[in-house]
């Protein structure tokens, strides 16, 4: 396992030579400023990057594409992108969010431990540049998704319930979910969301947005840990993951050229003998 | 194409949440939570969120302004600031200091609120001072 200065090294090296070779025309990362603070920051000269780190876990994947979109024409950026990072991208150029061809990523494995705290199963981009690939976690393993996955339809919707109704409306799900791009969004306004109500319809605010993601989901867990009131919003999405990866062998931000079974496949007839997920058996009682 | 990420204070409440200003060629476009601030720990509530929104609003008064008639007119600092110590005087030989009293913010950095108080106590000569959070 290499050290996390010798990943630093890695990554400024490479990084100066794509701005010295005008491959990129400025660099996205974080970097440690003053006070010995970290932050996102935009790398035009190869000089700037000195500063450069590659911790802590900061989703990147969103303000690139917001950086992209106000870009003036043959900007090209190189991003720092965690495995999260670089699906969200792959997810937003699926979705013509972002112009591939303005966009070089560099990918970064995330530790050990990082992949634990996000509960990750991939925690590496498909193009690894710098560091090597940690084993994944089973977010299933974990006692607080299984407390919100398992049991009957009544026991799930009661500890839902009691989670949910913390939201305190701050729309930071939103806002930090680097997929959440619909314009105008739903959440915004009647007939969904009603002005001035705390906490929101639960079926109509957490589950829209649930349902909205539930084919581009990368698990990036950045809706999570925007959440000022906590509530495991990702452990949603896995359940989602679960049955698309069970259903259909399909993950988003895996493959560019990969089309989402949710808008491609509903044509075909389902399989006689194609099993009905764990997680939604209860539907049955 | 210039951007940057400022960091600072969210200027909404008392609790002083860490945000990221997103600056592009000098204005100010979007906010993002700071995640390495030990009060927010990456997290902002809906103002802090929008926090953004207000810097270059059209709306929003960016020189004094006094009520001639039914409508609004320009005035210089010094103007303004002469008109209102003139009429807090007016205030106090008529009736009293205790008929003047202020309203502070917590929008207002520790340091605005400190000169205001004084203003209020060694100025006007009086307690009556709070502010807005107390509501």
């Amino acid at each position: 396992m290499k050290t996390q200065q010798a990943m630093i090294d890695q990554a400024k090296s490479l990084l100066k030579k794509l701005l010295e070779d005008g491959e990129a025309t400025a660099v996205f990362g974080l970097a440690r400023g003053m006070g010995g603070v970290t932050a996102p920051r935009i790398f035009t000269m190869p000089d700037e990057l000195d500063s450069l780190v590659l911790e802590p876990k900061w989703p990147l994947a969103k303000p690139a594409m917001e950086i992209l979109r106000t870009a003036p024409g043959g900007y090209r950026l190189a991003v720092v992108c965690r495995g999260c990072d670089e699906r969200a991208l792959v997810e937003l150029i699926k979705r013509n969010q972002v112009d591939a061809d303005a966009l070089v990523m560099v990918g970064v494995a995330c530790s050990g431990e990082q992949a634990s705290i996000c509960l990750c199963d991939r925690p590496y981009p498909s193009k690894l540049d710098i560091g090597e690939a940690a084993h994944g976690v089973d977010p299933f393993d974990d006692p607080g998704v299984k407390y919100l996955l398992e049991g009957d339809t009544h026991t799930r919707m009661g500890r839902w319930e009691r989670v949910l109704k913390r939201c305190v409306k701050c729309y930071g799900c939103r806002n930090s979910c680097p997929i959440c791009v619909c314009d105008p969004c739903k959440l915004e306004g009647e007939p969904w969301v009603r002005r001035g109500i705390i906490p929101t319809e639960i079926l109509s605010f957490h589950l829209i947005r649930a349902f909205h993601l539930a084919d581009t989901c990368v698990a990036c867990g950045a809706c999570q840990e925007a959440c000022p009131a906590g509530i495991p919003l990702v452990t949603l999405q896995h359940a989602m993951r679960r049955a698309l990866r069970e259903g259909f062998e399909y993950e988003a931000g895996l493959d560019v050229n990969e089309k989402t079974p949710v808008l491609f496949d509903f044509i075909q007839a389902p399989e006689k003998d194609r099993p009905i997920p764990d997680w939604i058996n209860t539907l049955r009682d | 194409m210039d951007c940057r990420f400022v960091r600072t204070t969210c200027p909404f409440c008392g609790t002083g949440c860490g945000m990221l200003l997103k600056v592009v060629d000098g204005r100010v476009v979007d906010t993002l939570p700071d995640r390495e601030s030990v009060v927010g720990r990456g997290h902002l509530c809906i103002k802090g969120w929008s926090a953004h929104e207000f810097v270059h609003h059209p709306d929003r008064l960016t020189h004094p302004l006094v009520k001639k008639g039914d409508s609004f007119e320009r005035i210089s600092w010094e103007e303004a600031i002469s008109l209102a110590a003139e009429k807090f005087r007016g205030i106090a030989e008529q009736y009293g200091n205790d008929a003047i009293g202020g309203f502070s913010s917590a929008k207002c950095t520790n340091e605005e609120n400190y000169l205001f108080q004084k203003l209020i106590r060694a100025g006007f000569q009086n307690n009556n001072v709070d502010h807005c959070a107390r509501l």
